[in-house]
């Protein structure tokens, strides 16, 4: 018989949350199959906490210096050209495409994994997660858009609606939870797997935008939608290939309820570090004179003589800027005095590999409710918009079975490394 | 024939075609170089009188050769001109340099577009754009439904087989004709050479610069180039490696990916 493994990732659940759903009985059948011998544990998600990177690091086994993603948002090198990492800037293999070189495995399904757009080659099938923009190239092979189509399957809801439609916009949630388990079943039952890997994207989304409601019927409704989902995808895949396979459930990072958003560069702008001119766009107003500058979410980057083009700190100045920046951060607190970032972690103690020198130089971690933003367009410190939830990097989620322990803290490396070790046994 | 003259004739029974079907029936005009083809086509297939209006959706922050060639050639062409502006958000003072690019394009290009569309009651509208110019538009066809938020369903689309336009329509949709879909950059500049059109001398290079393509001043660059006749650029462009749009501010893959992330709250 050959080895099969079934992965379902949960988008943003954080640990502490479905610790409780399962023990409040919102998840009966996750509990059911956790009871047969899973065990759930909390994981660290990627530095930073965000989907592209931390899914990336599940699916390479990776750090993003070894990966090359740092966020949804990155900078060309030696310019100020922003652009959007996808599929195609990742630069370390992918577990399936190990397994498959090695022979280990045949065909593998990647339905709905963020970051994967554009689709790629893969023996199998591969349909693109978030940020996926035109369907047509977000499905490899190709020949799987029309049948996907005609069961009406969709990426992502439309996010502007909760703007607008708050109701309408969990209605789609849960409709779009619904078309993916369809067609995640009829794929899993229809065709042989040997990995099959399945994401659900929207209990981010409504983490995002209905945080405050984490103990209400909102939540309890939905997280049984997505325990059905979780069960019956499970069942459809033990009815096929028998009771022997790797399970594995994980999520890409936690969450917590968002008390204000922060921008940094306002922050940095206002105590002198950063000085923009508003008549260029984007990250091109970053002008002569500015110290350091942040992307989403807490990422800092000294701004280098050597790495931009109108930087201007020196090499051997480097180390004393850091430790400026780490007391001025540091010091950051909202009006009632609460101090808003926890921790600052120098990319030395955080990451490792070829691609290190597109590193943030520093990587904040906020307190808890603090929502850290790098954009260059808020003039406040302190902001707020729709959003009720944050990110949260420290309490991930990864269930797997008991038999599998850990001797030092869990992080998103581990799965790709515990599905590898299973397939070579 | 000359592959000129079946770009011309193809095009020239999709304006025709689309003009017998609606009745309420415009033509989109940015004064650029593909639309301005498009106009003469149009007053070809009408025997050198244009039979519906002419919208010019105006941002107030096109290059001043542009206003001056749009009003010179409507005179000259004699056409009825409808210029349309989101004059709501121009008087709160919204444009390019308040560093929301996104949100100007919208407003003042796709919002002052809709308010006309909603004025006139139109069912259809010509769009000189064509199927080189973009990714995305690769996927354009020739007759292509929009509802009544604008929305472009192009996973689902009638097909186009045989010169068989599909052009029946719900209340609250319209239509967007593609007559210049087929042409191609280099096509269009052989085809104003040929036809002898007026254009504006942006295209053309001056002190070693030139626009490739044109819009808004704060978000167009010129890019290098000594093409300073059509002959020339005829030429450059036929060796062109780069992007006609490169130019250009934003690509539309990038701005839906921005509008996406946004929407969650980031950039």
């Amino acid at each position: 018989m050959r080895k099969k493994a079934l992965i379902i990732g949960i988008d943003g659940v954080p640990f502490e949350l479905i610790t409780r759903m399962l023990e409040q009985g919102y998840m009966k059948g996750l509990k059911q199959i956790c009871d047969g011998g899973y065990k759930v544990h909390k994981m660290r998600a990627s530095y930073p906490d965000i989907s592209s990177v931390s899914w990336t690091s599940f699916m390479t086994g990776a750090n993003p210096a070894e990966h090359g993603i740092y966020g949804f948002t990155d900078l060309r090198p030696n310019s100020y050209d922003l652009y959007f990492p996808n599929s195609r800037d990742i630069k370390a293999p992918t577990f399936w495409q190990e397994l498959r070189d090695q022979g280990k495995i045949n065909r593998t399904l990647i339905l709905n994994i963020p970051n994967t757009y554009p689709a790629f080659p893969i023996e199998g099938l591969l349909v693109s997660g978030f940020v996926a923009i035109d369907f047509t190239k977000a499905v490899y092979p190709p020949s799987y858009v029309a049948p996907l189509q005609r069961m009406g399957y969709v990426i992502d809801v439309d996010l502007m609606k909760a703007r607008q439609d708050k109701d309408g916009f969990y209605r789609d949630l849960i409709e779009s939870l619904a078309i993916r388990e369809k067609a995640s079943a009829s794929l899993i039952n229809e065709e042989e797997w040997d990995i099959a890997a399945v994401c659900i994207t929207e209990t981010d989304r409504l983490h995002h935008f209905f945080f405050d409601k984490k103990d209400s019927i909102v939540f309890q409704d939905f997280y049984a939608k997505v325990d059905a989902f979780i069960a019956n995808t499970y069942r459809t895949f033990e009815k096929k290939y028998g009771k022997d396979f790797l399970f594995l459930v994980l999520s890409d990072h936690g969450f917590t309820e968002q008390i204000a958003e922060v921008n940094l560069n306002a922050f940095l702008k206002d105590k002198g570090y950063l000085v923009t001119n508003e008549s260029r766009e984007y990250y091109d107003k970053i002008d002569t004179g500015t110290v350091a500058f942040a992307m989403d979410p807490g990422r800092i980057y000294i701004h280098h003589e050597k790495k931009f083009p109108r930087g201007q700190v020196k090499s051997s100045e480097t180390e004393q800027v850091k430790h400026r920046l780490k007391e001025l951060l540091l010091g950051l607190t909202d009006a009632k005095g609460a101090k808003v970032i926890r921790q600052i972690l120098d990319r030395e103690e955080i990451y490792s590999g070829p691609y290190y020198d597109n590193a943030p130089d520093l990587v904040c971690i906020s307190n808890q409710g603090y929502d850290l933003k790098g954009n260059l367009r808020k003039k406040e410190v302190f902001s707020s918009d729709i959003f009720k939830g944050m990110h949260t990097g420290d309490d991930a989620t990864l269930i797997v079975p008991e038999s599998i322990a850990f001797d030092r803290q869990v992080t998103i490396e581990n799965p790709a490394r515990i599905i590898m070790d299973y397939f070579s046994r | 024939m000359d592959h000129l003259d079946m770009l011309e004739n193809k095009s020239i029974y999709i304006i025709r075609e689309a003009y017998y079907r609606f009745k309420n029936i415009a033509m989109l005009w940015s004064v650029g170089k593909d639309s301005t083809t498009l106009l003469w086509l149009i007053r070809k297939a009408f025997f050198g009188k244009i039979p519906f209006p002419i919208i010019h959706i105006d941002t107030s922050y096109k290059f001043p050769d542009m206003y001056e060639f749009r009003d010179r050639l409507s005179r000259e062409w004699n056409f009825p001109l409808i210029v349309g502006r989101n004059e709501e958000k121009l008087a709160a003072g919204m444009g390019p340099s308040t560093g929301m690019k996104l949100e100007c394009c919208t407003e003042l290009k796709t919002n002052a577009l809709k308010q006309v569309i909603n004025k006139y009651k139109f069912k259809a509208i010509f769009l000189g754009i064509r199927r080189d110019e973009h990714g995305i538009r690769a996927k354009e066809r020739y007759f292509s439904p929009r509802d009544d938020q604008f929305q472009w369903n192009y996973e689902n689309q009638p097909a186009e087989i045989w010169d068989q336009y599909k052009s029946y329509l719900d209340e609250e949709e319209h239509y967007r004709v593609h007559p210049i879909l087929h042409f191609t950059e280099l096509d269009i500049w052989k085809y104003i050479q040929r036809e002898n059109l007026p254009i504006i001398h942006l295209y053309l290079a001056k002190e070693g610069k030139r626009y490739r393509s044109i819009g808004c001043v704060p978000c167009c660059s010129p890019i290098e180039s000594n093409a300073e006749t059509i002959e020339d650029m005829i030429n450059e462009v036929a060796t062109s490696k780069t992007s006609e749009r490169a130019g250009r501010a934003q690509d539309k893959e990038n701005i839906y990916t921005m509008q996406k992330l946004r929407a969650l709250g980031y950039m």
